[in-house]
């Protein structure tokens, strides 16, 4: 190996860095992407679902709302157990 | 490397830290707590946290807010670049360690919202003391720090860890150990009486100490391999063998920064670095609020200085086999 393969790894690795937080980002712009990939990434926790109720309730999706917070409310209640 | 390439490496990250956050600054609303604390009612400035009352005075609306966090981590990469330059890093162990903090995914969330602002201007605080003790001598050096450590706790009270960073910047290890228990037990004190008062709220001392391992262990895992980012990790699922050999884990890296002190100082140093910025968290508890993402900001550092020396022990590798070739 020599330094300029080195430093190509590097950039690599950096540049994959750089995608991965462009990907990321995309969650962060509204309380719906937010919630909606916390969901994903926890699907048994209470919380993120209860966020996103919050979330769609506020997008005007009453439904949706309910039926999150009741599966929260469920999944709160078989921790608990 | 020559000024200008260093200019042109400088123009490069600009352009890419820029790139990854160009679409949020402009398009990203409020999100999470950020509507709660920046839309709240203006409080005195003489308050704790007064810069990041200031910073949302300055910056009421989402464009402008989102525009002033990416300035801020700006900022704090020039900090970082700075830093490792005066510890004596080559270029490219530099430049890596620099890249590594702007544009690691785990740098997402403090960036992005605007409620974590604090951790920013702490590490833009730490980032001024620790450069002014190590490019400076006598008075110049102390203004500096003084006002790096001031700036910081105006940031976040836990920019406090600053003062157990700057004997670790001038590497002298004895006082930096005794400078960190001393810290310590500061710590300890003060995270007895948030404990009093969080009590309701917090779970014991002992399960915060293990949840809050968990957390890093999960931290220090994703800085290498940033799969499974979210705001909100779901540690009820994580189980109490696992949670055991966090602490463990913590420990052993301890042990190591310890035993590669001399040999690898540099990543000796990150390592210590990113231990002592974890250790209040570990013992304050907080109500509910497991170590995160955007609180993981200043020990970003520690990696960054540890990615740096495993660059350049690379690099003098390959230099040496180099050398033995040619001869």
């Amino acid at each position: 190996m020599t330094v300029r393969r080195l430093r190509v790894c590097v950039l690599v690795v950096l540049a994959s860095y750089a995608l991965a937080s462009i990907r990321y980002v995309r969650v962060w712009q509204s309380d719906l992407t937010l919630w909606t990939a916390a969901t994903e990434r926890a699907p048994f926790a209470p919380r993120p679902h209860y966020n996103l109720a919050k979330a769609v309730l506020l997008a005007g999706h009453v439904d949706e709302s309910i039926r999150l917070t009741e599966y929260g409310v469920r999944l709160e209640e078989v921790r608990a157990r | 490397m020559t000024a200008r390439q260093h200019v042109l490496c400088a123009a490069v990250l600009l352009g890419a830290v820029c790139a990854v956050y160009a679409g949020h600054v402009w398009s990203a609303g409020w999100v999470y707590e950020d509507g709660r604390y920046l839309t709240s009612p203006a409080e005195s400035l003489w308050h704790t946290r007064s810069l990041v009352r200031l910073s949302w005075r300055v910056a009421p609306t989402p464009g402008t807010a989102h525009a002033l966090s990416l300035g801020l981590h700006l900022m704090a990469v020039a900090g970082v670049w700075t830093l490792i330059r005066g510890l004596g890093a080559s270029d490219l162990g530099t430049w890596t360690a620099t890249a590594m903090f702007a544009l690691h995914p785990i740098q997402v969330e403090p960036v992005a919202y605007a409620a974590a602002r604090g951790e920013l201007i702490a590490a833009i605080g730490v980032m001024l003391a620790c450069n002014g003790v190590l490019w400076m001598r006598g008075w110049p050096a102390v203004g500096i720090g003084m006002g790096g450590v001031i700036i910081g706790l105006a940031g976040k009270e836990s920019a406090l860890i600053v003062l157990g960073l700057l004997p670790l910047v001038r590497r002298r290890w004895s006082l930096a150990v005794t400078l960190t228990g001393l810290t310590s037990v500061v710590v300890w004190v003060v995270g007895a009486g948030l404990a009093a008062n969080f009590r309701s709220l917090a779970p014991s001392a002992w399960q915060w100490v293990l949840i809050q391992a968990t957390a890093a262990y999960r931290l220090i895992a994703m800085s290498l391999v940033p799969r499974g980012q979210t705001v909100d990790f779901d540690y009820g699922l994580v189980t109490v063998t696992m949670r055991y050999l966090s602490v463990v884990v913590l420990v052993a890296l301890a042990s190591i920064a310890w035993m590669m002190r001399s040999v690898r100082p540099l990543a000796a140093m990150g390592l210590t670095w990113m231990l002592m910025v974890i250790v209040p968290r570990l013992l304050v508890p907080t109500p509910q609020s497991v170590l995160n993402e955007h609180q993981w900001y200043l020990a970003m550092v520690g990696v960054a200085l540890i990615a740096s020396d495993v660059v350049m022990m690379a690099e003098a590798r390959i230099r040496e086999s180099e050398a033995r070739w040619s001869a």
